[in-house]
């Protein structure tokens, strides 16, 4: 695993959640998380 | 001492990495799931939703939307959550809860189903779950704060 895919210990690594926050900022700006869960997503066909 | 059980809304584990009003009572109660002073549960239903909300955005290009989904799993395995698979039978709660608040998406339902059967707390920022006095008769939901 590269160092820019790192897993676990999240809490504690400030760097990596301030990443996290700034690519969910760039992606959904304004949104909050219901925001973005609440969308409908497409239905599958039947 | 038996620990606390509490089922987690998708929208706790977004709301650490998404900031608003809600981040600050999202991360205190995440943190006690993962020093293990709480245990936690998610479900499939859990995990599809917040992946769906990634997959199908129709304006992020491929490597954006690869960044968002191993955010979320880096959140998920960090957090030291049980997955909770419903058995069979496990579902026909389903009506009887429908039936409590119509106004719940099928999603959200979902989670309150699995909490439900497992007999815990729900813990969302989901007004519309907290406020209905209805499904508060069938599951315990409370506001990550409140924990």
């Amino acid at each position: 695993m590269c160092d820019e895919h790192k897993v676990g210990g999240l809490w504690e690594d400030h760097e990596r959640l301030k990443k996290y926050e700034k690519l969910f900022a760039e992606a959904f700006p304004g949104q909050t998380a219901l925001d973005i869960l609440h969308r409908t997503p497409p239905h599958a066909k039947r | 001492m038996p620990k606390d059980k509490y089922f987690i809304d998708g929208c706790i584990l977004l709301g650490t990495v998404i900031p608003d009003k809600h981040t600050r009572a999202c991360r205190s109660f995440i943190s006690r799931i993962q020093n293990d002073i709480f245990i936690g549960y998610i479900s499939p239903f859990v995990t599809g939703e917040m992946f769906n909300s990634i997959l199908y955005v129709d304006d992020k290009p491929p490597h954006q939307k690869y960044e968002l989904l191993h955010a979320i799993v880096d959140i998920i395995i960090t957090t030291k959550l049980n997955n909770f698979v419903p058995l069979n039978n496990d579902m026909n709660v389903y009506s009887e809860l429908r039936k409590a608040d119509n106004r719940i998406s099928e999603s959200d339902l979902m989670h309150i189903i699995c909490a439900k059967i497992l007999d815990i707390p729900l813990v969302t920022t989901d007004t519309m779950i907290l406020d209905s006095r209805e499904l508060k008769k069938h599951v315990e939901t409370i506001y990550p704060g409140d924990v």
